[in-house]
């Protein structure tokens, strides 16, 4: 009787530890993965801007930002949250004033920040502007590409039969 | 018909005037900025210019509501607002000023600029040949600015525009006359912006000290300045605690040869320097840690005074004989008993040491003062040169032991003695108990005293009990025993009402009198002055026994009241009792690490304060508080 105790004690903590190793092993390549958060991608050039709005499959985002400017700092964690957040869905980039004064004068920004959206191809979609609360940014994001791709599946609908 | 055609004609004028008008404004590649967020003008502070005569202009800034623009140093992000003036030749820009800009926090990012109004002011040099005749009548000189910023909320918009002002030259029939004062009333800042916030306050600035012990001497200077000290320092008011030691230690010897004096009278040295040592070792870790600490610091924390004050209970225990303690009477001879005098003289010499440092004396100010600004091996060899100084006198007596021959023979009368200085003993315990309550209060002092009694009980107990003859298990109890009192006492009782009690230390004011002594801080230095009063400041501790023994004698005095009355001097105290790093800040100003300074500012010279002498006199005091009243 002791011993079946005893046996069954050992059992159970050997299940327990088992359970935890699996449970653990499982836990990992989760980890892993959030381990690599997306980047926002800083673009220098026009070039470099025409050029990934016409090989982006989703709709871009382009935050563009300047180093001296306060709101702009304070929006980049947000910006770098919802790049997680709409991963796959929106590409998230970005353009630094004091590296490309051309580009953002020539996009004509007065406010900063000001955060453009623009269809694959390179057509402006919608901005928003200033240091906004991270939910009005999620909402607008979603509601943008909702329409997004209301716009997009008709089309695709006449494609396929 | 013909008025019809009269009004159009002057409507059309009208018309022609404006577009005019809206021509003449530089228009450039980029339109205006997309808010009036900024309006920006330019203004002078005079009607007519003057010829060599500097005047003002100034670029007045509205910005709206819950916008700011930056300051010249914009701090951690934004732009600094510039304002590029074109002179017309032969006139001169010589100064740019600033309103003090407000230091703003935006989530983790400090900068500094502007809010609702704001005028950058620019002193312009017109040259001194200007001549009005020159100028037909109505003829003006023309200034143009380009102004840009940066004006952000919860965003930012760069902005710029052009701005000019014409000006008329002064003649006999076009008198300057000043104008826009209230815009310009507030500049006259162009400094770092390490300076806002902070009150520009007299003690903020360059400090040029008169007065005792001001002069900046040598290294060599400053060592022989600790020795000194550290001699005078055996002879100050903190010698009372001291004494006891010090004559039990000289009856000790009384019966001794001349070389186990010698022995002892070193041990002392070694003890002194020690603690000097380990003194200037801390003080080395901690500023190198960023703490400020000053002479005596270690009476600012209260656990501290609570520690001496159960060592001393605990002496004079020991003194009245609750257990045996080291008094070499016949057994001098012994080895074992020798090696037991040795050590005791060692830690005496800690004990001394340690209870001399809330006193300083006088060269000793100056010394330390100057080695706590110094790097860590003049730190060392000045402390050691102090604890030199507190040992010589006693060492010279052991040496030459000639005086000694003046006690009586040792006999009955030495017990009696050594129990007398444990009254000594509970006397300083009481003094410590009254710095205590000036730091912690009432109940710190009720908690503390009742650890004392646990201390003494536990003693008492170890001792009586575990006597020569009890067992060594009996004896291991015991001492387990009377740890657990203490070790309760202190975890229940003790340190709760030390530490954890929300008492604010408050000094009331030690110098008794008729005078009234304020707390000291700068802002209400700075308004004394304003108004024209001499203001003394007493930098005093409640453990600091040359500080009472100044505020007693001499600034309670009815010849220093009377003057401080007369001359209607402020008597601000400023308290160290308490760890205070202002105060410890202003002390190195003055070149001291510790208390007392007595610093007297004079309405007309607040950058030349005069020191008083560590030790106070009457003439001192007057004598600088005549000199600071007068203009």
């Amino acid at each position: 009787m002791k011993s079946l105790k005893l046996y069954l004690f050992c059992a159970m903590a050997f299940a327990s530890a088992f359970a935890c190793s699996i449970l653990y092993a499982a836990d990992q390549p989760v980890k892993k993965e959030a381990e690599k958060p997306v980047e926002v991608k800083q673009i220098d050039d026009d070039k470099a801007f025409d050029k990934e709005l016409k090989d982006s499959k989703v709709l871009v985002l382009v935050d563009f930002t300047a180093s001296w400017c306060g709101p702009c700092q304070q929006l980049k964690p947000k910006i770098e949250q919802l790049a997680q957040e709409f991963k796959g869905k929106i590409l998230f980039t970005k353009v630094e004033e004091t590296v490309a004064p051309g580009l953002t004068q020539q996009k004509g920004i007065r406010l900063w920040p000001t955060v453009k959206l623009y269809a694959p191809g390179g057509k402006e979609v919608s901005e928003s502007v200033g240091n906004r609360n991270i939910d009005d940014l999620r909402k607008w994001l979603q509601s943008e590409l909702d329409a997004y791709n209301k716009s997009v599946q008709p089309k695709q609908q006449k494609k396929n039969p | 018909m013909k008025n019809i055609c009269s009004a159009l004609a002057a409507g059309l004028l009208l018309l022609c005037c404006i577009s005019q008008g809206a021509a003449q404004q530089p228009l450039q590649g980029l339109a205006p900025p997309p808010a009036q967020n900024v309006t920006v003008k330019l203004v002078a502070n005079t009607t007519a210019i003057e010829p060599g005569k500097p005047f003002r202009i100034g670029a007045d800034f509205k910005i709206a509501d819950g916008w700011h623009i930056y300051y010249k140093e914009p701090g951690d992000t934004g732009m600094p607002t510039n304002v590029d003036i074109k002179v017309p030749h032969g006139f001169k820009v010589v100064g740019v000023e600033w309103e003090q800009p407000t230091r703003f926090e935006e989530n983790g990012f400090t900068t500094y600029g502007y809010t609702g109004k704001t005028t950058i002011a620019i002193t312009v040099m017109p040259p001194d040949d200007l001549k009005p005749d020159d100028l037909k009548p109505g003829d003006t000189i023309d200034f143009t600015a380009k102004i840009t910023w940066l004006v952000c909320k919860d965003s930012c918009i760069p902005g710029h525009t052009t701005s000019d002002i014409k000006l008329t030259v002064a003649s006999p029939t076009n008198a300057p006359s000043a104008v826009n004062q209230d815009k310009f009333a507030n500049v006259g800042f162009s400094g770092d912006v390490k300076n806002i916030g902070k009150s520009t306050s007299v003690l903020d600035q360059d400090l040029k000290p008169t007065g005792s012990d001001t002069e900046d001497y040598g290294f060599l200077t400053y060592l022989f300045f600790a020795f000194i000290g550290g001699i005078i320092l055996n002879a100050m008011p903190c010698v009372l605690p001291v004494i006891s030691f010090k004559i039990l230690g000289f009856v000790k010897e009384a019966g001794e040869s001349r070389a186990t004096m010698v022995r002892l009278g070193l041990s002392y040295a070694a003890g002194t320097i020690a603690t000097c040592v380990s003194l200037a070792l801390f003080v080395i870790v901690a500023k190198y840690l960023g703490y400020s600490v000053g002479w005596g610091f270690q009476f600012q924390e209260p656990l501290f005074v609570v520690a001496m004050a159960t060592l001393l209970t605990v002496m004079s225990l020991g003194l009245f004989g609750v257990f045996f303690m080291q008094v070499g009477t016949g057994e001098g001879l012994d080895k074992l008993s020798k090696r037991k005098g040795v050590a005791g003289a060692f830690f005496t010499g800690v004990v001394a040491t340690i209870l001399s440092t809330p006193c300083t004396a006088p060269f000793l100010g100056t010394a330390i003062g100057f080695a706590f600004a110094q790097p860590w091996w003049v730190i060392l060899s000045i402390f050691f040169m102090v604890g030199l100084g507190l040992a010589t006198p006693y060492v010279l007596l052991c040496v030459n032991p000639g005086w000694m021959k003046l006690l009586p023979k040792p006999g009955v009368w030495m017990e009696n003695f050594k129990e007398s200085m444990g009254f000594i003993l509970l006397a300083s315990v009481v003094w410590l108990l009254y710095v205590l309550g000036r730091q912690v209060g009432p109940d710190g002092v009720a908690g503390t005293v009742a650890f004392l009694l646990a201390a003494s009980f536990g003693t008492w107990l170890y001792n009586k009990l575990g006597g020569l003859e009890a067992t060594r298990r009996r004896k291991a109890v015991l001492l387990a025993v009377a740890l657990a009192i203490a070790s309760a006492t202190m975890y229940f009782v003790t340190w709760p009402s030390v530490r954890g009690g929300n008492w604010t230390a408050t000094n009331a004011p030690a110098a008794a009198g008729s005078v009234t002594w304020e707390p000291f801080s700068k802002d209400a230095v700075d308004k004394h002055l304003k108004d024209g009063k001499v203001v003394f400041i007493d930098f005093t501790a409640s453990w600091c026994q040359t500080c009472k023994v100044n505020e007693a004698t001499v600034l309670a005095s009815q010849a220093v009241t009377d003057a401080f009355k007369a001359k209607g001097a402020v008597t601000m105290q400023a308290d160290w009792t308490l760890s205070n790093p202002e105060i410890t800040q202003l002390l190195a100003k003055f070149g001291r690490a510790g208390v007392p300074l007595y610093v007297v500012l004079s309405p007309h010279r607040p950058t030349q304060p005069i020191v008083l002498p560590t030790i106070l006199t009457n003439q001192a005091v007057i004598k600088a508080l005549e000199d600071a009243s007068r203009p």
